[in-house]
C-alpha cells in the first residue's frame, strides 16, 4: 500500500512568506519532505504564514518534521499558523515531547579511544585472571569442606553429570579414536615401509595413542561437548536469576552446580581416555592386519613388547588434570554470563576455546615434565 | 482493504489447542476502532494465548481471525507483512533485543520497513522515548542496564515506532509500582487520544481496567464470557466476575 504524496510549497506575497503543506505527511514521505524543510530559509524580517490545513494525514514522523519547520519559523518576527484538527492534536503531542537531545554515544578522539581500549583490555585481562584464581580457590575450599563433611556431597547430581558428560560421550569418542587409530596405522605403515621398518608401525601406534592421542581426543571432544554445555547451562540459570534464587534458598551454587560437574568430569575423563585408547588400538590393529597382514595374536604380542611400564600411565595421569581444566573453565564462564543472549554466546565460545587452549598448553608442560624425569 | 464494520479485530468461533490441551473452544470477540479493550480472566484462561493467536504467533485449529477486516488465513505473505506493520506489540518483559541499545531497538522497526536517513531515525527514536517518558540518555544504554519499568517503557516505544493503528499490550503494568502504573495508564490514554489507537490489553490490573478501558472482555471456561463497558461487566451475574470486580482487592479502586 503506497500512500499518496505529501508536499511543501513556499510562496511570497507582499511582506509575507507563505509556507503551505498538504497531502500525506507520513513516515514513508518524510525522506522526500526532509530536504524541503531543511532547505527552508526563513527571512527574519518578514512575517510568516504557515498553512497546514490541506494536510490529509499526519503521523508522528510527519509531525516531527512539521515541528522542525515551525521551530525555524519561530525565528521570524511574526508567525501565523493555520491548521486543521487532524494536524493539531498530533502536532501538539509531538511538539510537547520533542527533545533536542538526541541520544548519541559521546564522540571520542580515535587516538584516545585506541589507548583507552588497550588499557581496558589489559585491566579486563588482569581482572579475569584474579577472578579465575578466586574461583579456583572457592572450588578448592568447597572440595575440602566436602571431604570433611561427606554428607553434604551431592551424590546424585554427580552421578547425573557422569552420565551426561561421560557415559553419553562414549559413542562419539569411540568412533573418533577408532578412525584416528586407522589413520595413524596407515600412515605409519606407509612411511616406515620406505625404511623397511614396517613392524615398528605397532610401536608407533602404541606410543602415539596411549601417550598422546587417546587423552587429547577425549579431552578435546569433552571440551567441545561438556565445556560448552556447562557454560550455557549455568549461564542461562544466571540470566533467569536461578543462581540468585539458590543463594536465597540457602543452597550454595558452588556446591550444587560446580562441584558435581568438576568431580563428575574428573571421574569420567580417565574412563573415556581408557575407551579412546582401546578403540584407537583396535582401529590401528585392524589397519595393520589389512595392510601388513599382521594377525591379531602377532599384533598383541608386538604391542605388549613395545610398551614401557609408563606408556599407559603417562596418558591416564593427564586425564584428571584436563578434566579439571575443562570443568572449571566451563563453570567459570557460565558464572560470568550477565544479561543478554549475546553474553551467553560469548562466554560459551570462550569456555570451549580457553579449555582447548589450556589442554594443549598443559599437554606441552606434561611432555616437558615427563622428559625431565625421564619416562 | 475489506469491510471492517467498525471492528479492528474480529475473532470468530476460535479453537486453539496447545498439545492436547484445549485453550479456547469457540471463542468470539470484537474489538472496535479507536477503543481500548481489556481482556481479563483468571490465570491460565488463555489471555496471552489469545493475544499471540491474533498477532499470528500461534495458529488456531479452527475459526477465523480478521484484523483490519482481512482474514489472517487468506493473506499473502506480503499482505500479512503490511498488517504486521500496522500493529505494535508490547511483550510482557519488553522483549528488547539484548545486543542492541535502546535507541537501536526503537529504530529497528523503522529500519526494517522504511528507508530513512540515520539522523532522522535517531531523532524519531528519541521522540518516541521521550513520549514514553524516558530520558534521552537512556537511548545509549543496553536493555540489561535498565530496570523492569524502564524496559517496559522502552518496549512500548518500540511498539509505537511505526505509529501503529492497533496496539497489543501484554500485562503492561505488571511489575510496576502503583505510581509508575498510573503514569503508564495516563500515557496510554494520551497516546490513544492523540494517535487514534485501537488498543488490546491483557491485564490483571484493576486500576488499568477502571482508568483506561472502554470495553472489558472476560475470558472464562475457554470462551468469551462477556464483553462490554465496565458497568455492564461488573453487574454481570457470574461468580468469577462478581468476585473479580467486587472482591476485596477491588474495593480500594471503587471509591
Amino acid at each position: 500500500m503506497k500512500n499518496p504524496k505529501g508536499w511543501l510549497e513556499v510562496g511570497r506575497a507582499d511582506n509575507t512568506m507563505r509556507i503551505s503543506a498538504g497531502g500525506f505527511w507520513t513516515i514513508d514521505q518524510v525522506s522526500e519532505l526532509q530536504p524541503a524543510v531543511d532547505g527552508l530559509v526563513v527571512d527574519g524580517a518578514a512575517d510568516t504564514e504557515v498553512d497546514f490545513h490541506r494536510i490529509e494525514r499526519m503521523d508522528t514522523a510527519g509531525a516531527y518534521l512539521a515541528a522542525q519547520l515551525l521551530d525555524r519559523c519561530d525565528d521570524s518576527s511574526a508567525c501565523q499558523v493555520y491548521s486543521n484538527q487532524t494536524v493539531d492534536s498530533i502536532l501538539e503531542t509531538v511538539r510537547r515531547y520533542k527533545t533536542s537531545a538526541v541520544s548519541r554515544p559521546p564522540a571520542l578522539n580515535t587516538f584516545y579511544e585506541l589507548i583507552g581500549r588497550i588499557g581496558k583490555a589489559t585491566l579486563d585481562a588482569l581482572d579475569l585472571a584474579a577472578c579465575f584464581v578466586v574461583f579456583i580457590g572457592a572450588i578448592t575450599r568447597h572440595l575440602i569442606i566436602t571431604v570433611a563433611r561427606p554428607a553434604r556431597f551431592r551424590f546424585s547430581h554427580t552421578m547425573t553429570q557422569i552420565e551426561l558428560s561421560g557415559f553419553n560421550a562414549i559413542p562419539i569418542i569411540s568412533l573418533i579414536s577408532f578412525l584416528i587409530g586407522i589413520v595413524i596405522a596407515y600412515q605409519g605403515a606407509l612411511q616406515l615401509g620406505k625404511l623397511g621398518a614396517e613392524i615398528y608401525t605397532i610401536d608407533l601406534l602404541a606410543v602415539t595413542i596411549l601417550r598422546e592421542m587417546g587423552i587429547l581426543l577425549a579431552a578435546i571432544v569433552i571440551a567441545g561437548r561438556s565445556g560448552s554445555t556447562f557454560a550455557a547451562e549455568i549461564g542461562t540459570m544466571k540470566i533467569n536469576e536461578e543462581i540468585d534464587a539458590m543463594f536465597t534458598i540457602g543452597m550454595n551454587p558452588m556446591e550444587v552446580l560446580v562441584l558435581p560437574r568438576v568431580i563428575g568430569l574428573i571421574i569420567s575423563l580417565p574412563i573415556l581416555t581408557l575407551i579412546a585408547n582401546l578403540f584407537g588400538v583396535i582401529g590401528g590393529g585392524l589397519m595393520v592386519w589389512l595392510v601388513m597382514d599382521v594377525s591379531p595374536p602377532m599384533f598383541i604380542n608386538q604391542f605388549i613388547n613395545s610398551l614401557s611400564p609408563w606408556t599407559f600411565w603417562v596418558g591416564i595421569i593427564k586425564a584428571p588434570v584436563f578434566a579439571a581444566v575443562i570443568a572449571v573453565i566451563g563453570c567459570y564462564e557460565g558464572m560470568q554470563v550477565s544479561g543478554s543472549a549475546e553474553s551467553l554466546g560469548t562466554h560459551t565460545t570462550r569456555a570451549v576455546v580457553e579449555s582447548i587452549f589450556l589442554i594443549i598448553v598443559f599437554d606441552a608442560l606434561f611432555s616437558i615434565f615427563f622428559g625431565v624425569i625421564g619416562i | 482493504m475489506g469491510p471492517t464494520n467498525g471492528c479492528t479485530i474480529n475473532v470468530n468461533d476460535l479453537v486453539v489447542r496447545l498439545g492436547d490441551f484445549t485453550i479456547h473452544d469457540g471463542l468470539s470477540l470484537q474489538v472496535h476502532n479507536g477503543e481500548i479493550t481489556s481482556v481479563v480472566g483468571a490465570s491460565g484462561t488463555g489471555k496471552s494465548v489469545l493475544l499471540k493467536t491474533i498477532i499470528g504467533l500461534i495458529t488456531p485449529v479452527s475459526g477465523t481471525i480478521e484484523v483490519f477486516g482481512q482474514n489472517s488465513k487468506q493473506l499473502s505473505s506480503r499482505e500479512a507483512h503490511e498488517v504486521r506493520r500496522r500493529c505494535g506489540v508490547l511483550f510482557q518483559d519488553g522483549a528488547l533485543f539484548g545486543s542492541l541499545t535502546v535507541s537501536e531497538n526503537v529504530q529497528i522497526p523503522i529500519k526494517e520497513h522504511f528507508r530513512l536517513p540515520q539522523k532522522m531515525r535517531a531523532e524519531l527514536a528519541a521522540l518516541k522515548l521521550s513520549m514514553v517518558g524516558l530520558d534521552a540518555d537512556v537511548g545509549t544504554k543496553y536493555p540489561s542496564e535498565l530496570s523492569g519499568g524502564m524496559r517496559k517503557r522502552a518496549g512500548l516505544a518500540r511498539a509505537l515506532a511505526l505509529d501503529p493503528e492497533l496496539l497489543f499490550l501484554d500485562e503492561p503494568t505488571a511489575g510496576l509500582d502503583p505510581i509508575g502504573a498510573a503514569a503508564f495508564d495516563q500515557l496510554l490514554l494520551e497516546l490513544q487520544k492523540n494517535l487514534h489507537l485501537t488498543v488490546f490489553i491483557v491485564t490483571h490490573d484493576l486500576d488499568t481496567i477502571h482508568t483506561v478501558s472502554n470495553k472489558i472482555a472476560v475470558l472464562c471456561e475457554k470462551k468469551l464470557l462477556i464483553c462490554g463497558t465496565l458497568e455492564e461487566v461488573s453487574s454481570f451475574d457470574h461468580p468469577w466476575v462478581q468476585d473479580y470486580f467486587h472482591g476485596s482487592r477491588s474495593r480500594a479502586v471503587k471509591h
